[in-house]
């Protein structure tokens, strides 16, 4: 035990030492976790029309209600249809209607082509919707004829900051854990230090389990004031059980350290191990953990594979715990998955560090 | 000329020493292009409960729509709404659609009752798209109500594949970029090697300026193998032509790559290079079009967005491969890109004299 604690407090004098990199892996996340979560929005937050009007003066109060609209930035008004396409070149807009006549008389006096710049496939909807509406308003009149009554569960407001944060806090103790940490063990090998612990009585595993001691710390460290963070700035509490929430958030940070164990472990330079955890850890779970698309949109084959990334359990425990509020037995599985990942990727890192460690 | 063969030379060979990068920048694209973006973006299938409490034929009906449907997975039934949103809290429904008593009853006098739908909303995106999908299908009403013509340009399908394949170009072109020769230059600071170099008369900007035009040989290299995943996997084609993607690349990477080069100049140690490096290229990643386009960013950060290199970089390589807009559109960013480096190469190149 003792020797794991020296260990420890090399590791923490090493990332203290240096007060650039100290400040850097203390105060960048903050500022990444406030910033990212502020600044990506799941929803449309610009839209830069286009109209071209050759339905004459008729036409004007149909175009007052376009150019009203909620989250219109800018409204470009085209001399004729051709100039459509050139108009989302030349003005980067979202979004051109046509407006011309109709052929229906009095029932239905124009008609409207709109052409969506549908690359971004999630804002067709967040762009279609608020034009047919406001084209249904100019024409008939508002009118509350729904036959539904909607309302959303655990986010009665839609408060859309609710799917971009899990994916930050992902995020940040990704890089933390599995980034950083990885760095931090094929650090020794780099410098050539690793020599000299092999000459120390310590086993691998105990310097292992001493230098991961200091970055758990720090990711306790970022996920504390990252729930004061989410709390204060973007209004999100945490429904669950605050200790489940808190023990959650440390497991996936304990998982994503056993990954980082693994690439450094087995990885000779920085440039390989900062390039396999980019490709093959953080951009996997970056887009496959349901933070940039909805799991369930996907093939079948792939949401099983999906469903192997950490990133995915992480998420889904921490949508559970922090807005439904379920408890354990309804986080079970991630919690589990969690476990036995980390479980497997430790004993592989150890075997390969327990190879270099003896080589050394 | 000779002093340029030299240095050419010399990272070449530094380069070819370690195969493992080799087979990585092999592999990366197989895996970065060839798979994640055949997960993006399909059209989402959800499920959803139905709570009938008027048992009759119209929530029946209600029932055999949603059965029928291709956006969802066949209904659970549930006797309360306590029931079905139990099972929204272990995630295996997305939406409970609750038929009220006197449903049918209601149509037959002209005058339904509202059916309630109840989405989950701590999965926004989904209920996003599930609830106006779930509210034209049961009133079997299209959200347009059949008066606008709708053109989709440039995604008819609307998968996101071809949105996120230019992303994940992109952001395999800025970590090649700024890693390689940032992590280059910081060991050579390291191990001292940049300080030899200057006392043998070699001049800085030279030396710098071959390693940075090795690298965005490597950049290019990359930016074929990921052209080439693209095609055989997903019948990628480039609206513009091969020639513009490649020019526009070039000149967009440079900023990307002097930025690596100035990381490295302004940090004392590599420890600090690779934080740095790693933070600054999230931030970059995050706040530029990869994620999510321009218009979904709120307020000042879309202003950060259009001053950020990798989402000049990214913008451009949309509008030649997606969208085949001429080059003019993107005249301004390729100004810019080139305006940065300039700035990027001197400032490290004063920043390294004054240490050496």
């Amino acid at each position: 035990m003792r020797g794991i604690w020296t260990v420890a407090r090399k590791e923490l004098s090493h990332i203290l030492r240096d007060k650039v990199s100290g400040l850097i892996l203390f105060v960048l996340p903050a500022l990444f976790f406030i910033s990212i979560g502020f600044a990506i929005s799941v929803d449309i937050e610009r839209i830069d029309l286009a109209i071209a009007n050759t339905a004459g003066p008729k036409a004007n109060e149909v175009i007052n209600h376009l150019c009203n609209m909620n989250k219109v930035s800018k409204v470009v008004m085209l001399n004729s249809p051709s100039e459509v396409e050139e108009s989302f070149a030349r003005d980067g807009i979202v979004a051109a209607i046509v407006i011309s006549e109709g052929e229906g008389g009095y029932n239905a006096p124009f008609k409207f082509d709109l052409f969506i710049n549908c690359s971004f496939a999630t804002n067709i909807l967040a762009i279609r919707n608020p034009i047919s509406s406001a084209i249904k308003n100019a024409l008939i009149g508002p009118g509350n004829d729904s036959p539904f009554t909607v309302r959303y569960l655990y986010n009665s407001d839609l408060n859309r900051k609710m799917a971009t944060i899990p994916g930050v806090i992902m995020i940040i103790l990704i890089v933390v854990s599995t980034i950083i940490f990885s760095i931090s063990i094929n650090k020794e090998k780099v410098h050539g230090t690793s020599r000299l612990l092999s000459l120390t009585p310590l086993g691998p595993m105990k310097i292992v389990i001493g230098k991961l001691i200091p970055y758990f710390l720090i990711s306790l460290i970022h996920i504390s004031y990252l729930i004061f963070l989410g709390q204060s700035i973007f209004g999100l509490g945490i429904n669950g059980s605050f200790l489940l929430y808190f023990l959650f958030c440390a497991l996936f940070s304990l998982n994503s350290m056993m990954l980082g164990l693994l690439v450094g472990s087995y990885c000779k330079t920085y440039e390989a191990a900062l390039i396999i955890c980019w490709f093959f850890i953080f951009t996997p779970n970056l887009f496959l953990s349901g933070f940039v698309m909805p799991v369930n949109s996907m093939p079948e084959t792939m949401q099983k594979i999906a469903r192997l990334h950490n990133g995915y359990h992480f998420i889904e425990g921490y949508r559970g715990i922090a807005y439904k509020g379920t408890g354990l037995s309804e986080n079970l599985p991630h919690i589990l998955f969690l476990t036995i990942q980390s479980l497997i990727a430790f004993i592989i890192a150890l075997l390969g560090f327990s190879r270099r460690y003896s080589k050394s | 000329m000779k002093r340029f063969y030299y240095i050419f030379k010399h990272e070449v060979l530094a380069f070819v020493r370690f195969p493992l990068m080799i087979i990585l920048l092999l592999l990366c694209p197989i895996v970065v292009i060839g798979f994640i973006p055949q997960t993006l973006g399909h059209s989402i299938k959800f499920n959803c409960a139905i709570v009938d409490m008027d048992h009759s034929s119209a929530s029946m009906e209600i029932g055999q729509k949603n059965l029928s449907s291709e956006h969802c997975l066949p209904p659970v039934w549930c006797k309360s709404v306590e029931e079905a949103m139990h099972l929204m809290e272990y995630n295996s429904v997305l939406m409970i659609v609750s038929i009220p008593e006197g449903y049918e009853r209601g149509i037959a006098l002209g005058n339904p009752e509202k059916i309630t739908l109840l989405a989950d909303g701590s999965r926004v995106i989904e209920a996003d798209i599930a609830v106006p999908k779930m509210m034209s299908l049961l009133s079997d009403n299209d959200a347009s109500g059949g008066i606008i013509n709708l053109h989709r340009l440039f995604n008819s399908e609307e998968h996101s594949e071809q949105y996120y394949l230019v992303s994940l170009i992109s952001m395999s072109l800025l970590i090649i970029a700024m890693f390689l020769i940032g992590l280059n230059i910081a060991g050579e600071k390291k191990h001292n090697t940049l300080s030899q170099i200057i006392v043998t008369g070699v001049d800085m900007r030279l030396y710098l300026g071959t390693k940075v035009l090795f690298y965005s040989l490597v950049v290019i290299l990359e930016l074929f193998l990921c052209l080439a995943m693209g095609y055989i996997v997903y019948d990628m084609t480039i609206a513009s032509g091969i020639g513009q993607l490649v020019m526009v690349t070039y000149i967009l990477t440079f900023p990307l790559l002097f930025l690596g080069v100035f990381i490295a100049s302004v940090a004392r140690n590599d420890i600090q290079a690779i934080y740095l490096m790693i933070f600054l290229m999230i931030f970059l990643v995050m706040l530029s079009s990869i994620i999510a386009p321009l218009a979904n960013m709120s307020g000042i950060s879309y202003y950060f967005c259009r001053m950020n290199p990798v989402n000049w970089l990214t913008e451009s390589l949309r509008i030649v491969i997606t969208y085949g807009y001429p080059l003019r559109t993107i005249l301004l960013e390729l100004i810019a890109g080139i305006l940065l480096s300039v700035i990027f190469f001197f400032s490290s190149i004063r920043l390294l004299k004054r240490i050496n």
